[in-house]
């Protein structure tokens, strides 16, 4: 069983006197531990698909099965209380709290949980990221690529099945972003299933799977074979 | 999510944004300031106008005034009722089995007091032998006047304590020679102390003399003021207080439908008088302080709506992370709560504050009822729940898609 099942998935909107169908019949399964790019130009739907996937947005008709469960029969805060343990979200603008300490932007999806060793469950996440001394600062005081990866250090912090990442180095220098890529493939190694949403066809290679989308529709969908480490290509880039 | 993280979560999304959150406190400081004080007060002083009441008419008494207690416009009527007579108070005291002892009062308004070179305005008031045991206050040094001294219409006085500093000093007042007008009094005694009347009057800025020597000696009348009839406690005032009509009606030769020429007044009236006249302190301005609490919640709610616009990603970010609806809701409604219970809790140590400094100063004394501090802090709590109300409403529907873009 694959741990996500889309089948048939379509999602509209409607603008003033136009339709966008944002997907058009996706189909797509993934397994635990994949390390799956979904590339396609802006507009293509490919944002609608993470929302989707992360539960932020329902279909309009297909099915959507999460660990073997169709999440379309779920509540609203049953769907919380999912994306609370089972996703992690890692955004292009970070979207951390302003004037709000890295560990206790890590520890917010915590308080939504049942857990109670809160900070102790964030300091570690923060070490994961390589952030365990930066725990104090806020983000106006942390670079871009530190500020993002403190974002996935509360992606990761509820020890998710699935981190979505859309666009996690668009706003960030290259160096930088290969930085939070080679966190991801990290974090990926360590059994954590990934998607990744980008229009960089070069980032898109970090990936061990790539799906191309393009006007709501799956254009192809297949491993990817010349993959690239992270990790090199910031050795190549601080060689140059 | 527990209830003690959404508190600290809501208090830590107050102190970024400090001046917001002043700003938004400001109202209910403010009100529940007013509002604490104004209760403080208005308790204060019906509080001390009500002990001043149960001292006049301590035990079970009635008071009797002569005159209809209306004063009548035109020539006629308008000098004083000259018909309630020292006799009628005797037959009260004789033929009213319930009553025990009666005083009376004839006064003598503000007169010039004169002691050797040293003068004083003070009242002179006329009252009977009775007077210690019927109003509860006697001299504490020399004594009161005897039974005797009335029945002779003496030269003795009796002076409260202002006026035994303004004119003897450091003297011994017992035994000197005092002028009231130009009649010689001995002064045989000091009242007890009393302090200030409801009405701003000090009571120890009076002389007391025999009602008769008034009558007689200073005024040439024949009539008198007034009486306080002491009743025993065990009677029924109500029945007794008609008894005396009956009696003063038939004595004064009242026809059925005539009105009286006296009033009598029992305690019950005062102190239903008394509970309505207070509707300045009681009712007035307590509504005022209310509507600047309210106001303020005007103001919370606002500040707190335009926090939500500009929080949309915050709010869409923890619905991502998980927050239910109802821990947004949550949220918004604890921080506007937060707001206002801080802002009440400021407000009852600054009412504190100003009423010590208003008791410092002597403007007014009462005691400081706690029960008034958990009105102001039970108002800025609700007042903070319904500020809230608007603004978590408009964050738990935020859209963490639209939010989030």
């Amino acid at each position: 069983m694959s741990m996500i099942e889309m089948d048939g998935v379509c999602k509209r909107y409607r603008k003033e006197d136009y339709v966008v169908d944002a997907l058009d019949d996706v189909s797509l399964s993934i397994d635990h531990g994949e390390f799956v790019a979904i590339r396609g130009p802006s507009g293509s739907g490919k944002s609608t698909l993470l929302n989707v996937l992360g539960t932020l947005d329902r279909p309009d008709r297909g099915s959507y099965r999460l660990n073997g469960r169709d999440v379309s029969t779920f509540s609203a805060d049953e769907l919380a209380a999912l994306r609370n343990r089972k996703i992690g979200f890692v955004f292009q603008s970070f979207h951390l709290l302003p004037r709000t300490t890295a560990i206790e932007n890590v520890e917010l999806p915590l308080i939504y949980s049942d857990r109670s060793d809160i900070s102790d469950l964030a300091r570690r996440a923060l070490a994961r990221v390589g952030l365990a001394d930066r725990a104090s600062h806020e983000p106006g005081e942390l670079s871009g690529g530190q500020q993002q990866r403190v974002a996935i250090a509360r992606a990761l912090v509820n020890d998710p099945d699935l981190i979505l990442a859309d666009e996690p180095s668009g706003n960030l220098d290259s160096r930088s972003g290969l930085e939070i890529l080679a966190t991801l493939q990290d974090l990926n190694v360590e059994g954590v299933t990934v998607v990744l949403v980008t229009h960089d066809a070069e980032l898109a290679r970090m990936a061990s799977r790539r799906v191309e989308i393009v006007d709501g529709r799956i254009r192809s969908d297949e491993p990817v074979t010349d993959r690239r480490d992270a990790v090199a290509a910031l050795a190549a880039v601080a060689e140059a | 999510m527990k209830i003690s993280r959404a508190i600290t979560s809501s208090l830590r999304a107050l102190t970024r944004h400090k001046l917001r959150t002043f700003l938004m406190m400001l109202g209910t400081l403010i009100g529940v300031t007013a509002l604490t004080v104004v209760m403080v007060l208005g308790r204060g002083t019906q509080d001390a106008v009500m002990q001043q009441v149960e001292r006049m008419f301590s035990g079970s008494s009635i008071i009797l005034t002569s005159g209809s207690g209306m004063r009548r416009g035109g020539p006629h009527g308008s000098g004083p009722t000259t018909t309630l007579l020292p006799a009628d108070i005797e037959a009260i005291e004789e033929e009213v089995p319930a009553v025990l002892v009666a005083d009376r009062l004839q006064g003598l308004g503000r007169s010039e007091v004169a002691f050797e070179g040293a003068a004083a305005d003070v009242r002179v008031l006329g009252h009977s032998q009775a007077s210690p045991e019927v109003w509860n206050r006697g001299a504490n040094r020399g004594s009161y006047f005897s039974e005797a001294d009335v029945a002779t219409s003496a030269r003795v006085a009796v002076a409260g304590t202002t006026v035994v500093r303004t004119l003897f000093g450091d003297l011994d007042p017992i035994g000197q020679q005092i002028r009231i007008g130009t009649v010689p009094f001995e002064v045989i005694g000091v009242l007890e102390p009393f302090g200030i009347d409801p009405h701003g009057l000090d009571k120890d800025n009076e002389i007391h003399v025999p009602y008769t020597t008034v009558m007689r000696r200073l005024r040439n009348v024949d009539y008198i003021a007034a009486s306080k009839i002491l009743v025993d406690p065990d009677a029924d005032l109500d029945a007794t207080a008609a008894a005396i009509e009956e009696l003063l009606r038939a004595r004064h030769g009242l026809a059925a439908g005539e009105p009286n020429d006296f009033r009598l007044i029992t305690p019950t009236q005062v102190r239903e008088m008394i509970a309505s006249s207070n509707s300045t302190f009681g009712v007035f301005l307590p509504i005022v302080a209310l509507i600047a609490i309210i106001a303020g919640g005007a103001v919370v709610a606002n500040l707190m709506l335009l926090s939500v616009n500009e929080r949309r990603f915050e709010i869409g970010l923890r619905k991502a992370v998980g927050a239910r609806t109802r821990d947004v809701w949550w949220q918004f409604l604890l921080e506007s709560t937060a707001v206002t219970t801080v802002g009440g809790l400021l407000a009852i140590g600054l009412a504190i504050l100003t009423l010590g400094f208003i008791r410092i100063h002597g403007m007014a004394d009462f005691v400081f009822p706690w029960a008034v501090t958990l009105v102001g802090l039970g108002v800025a709590v609700l007042v903070g729940l319904a500020a809230g109300v608007l603004p978590a409403r408009r964050a738990a529907r935020t859209d963490p898609i639209d939010a989030l873009r």
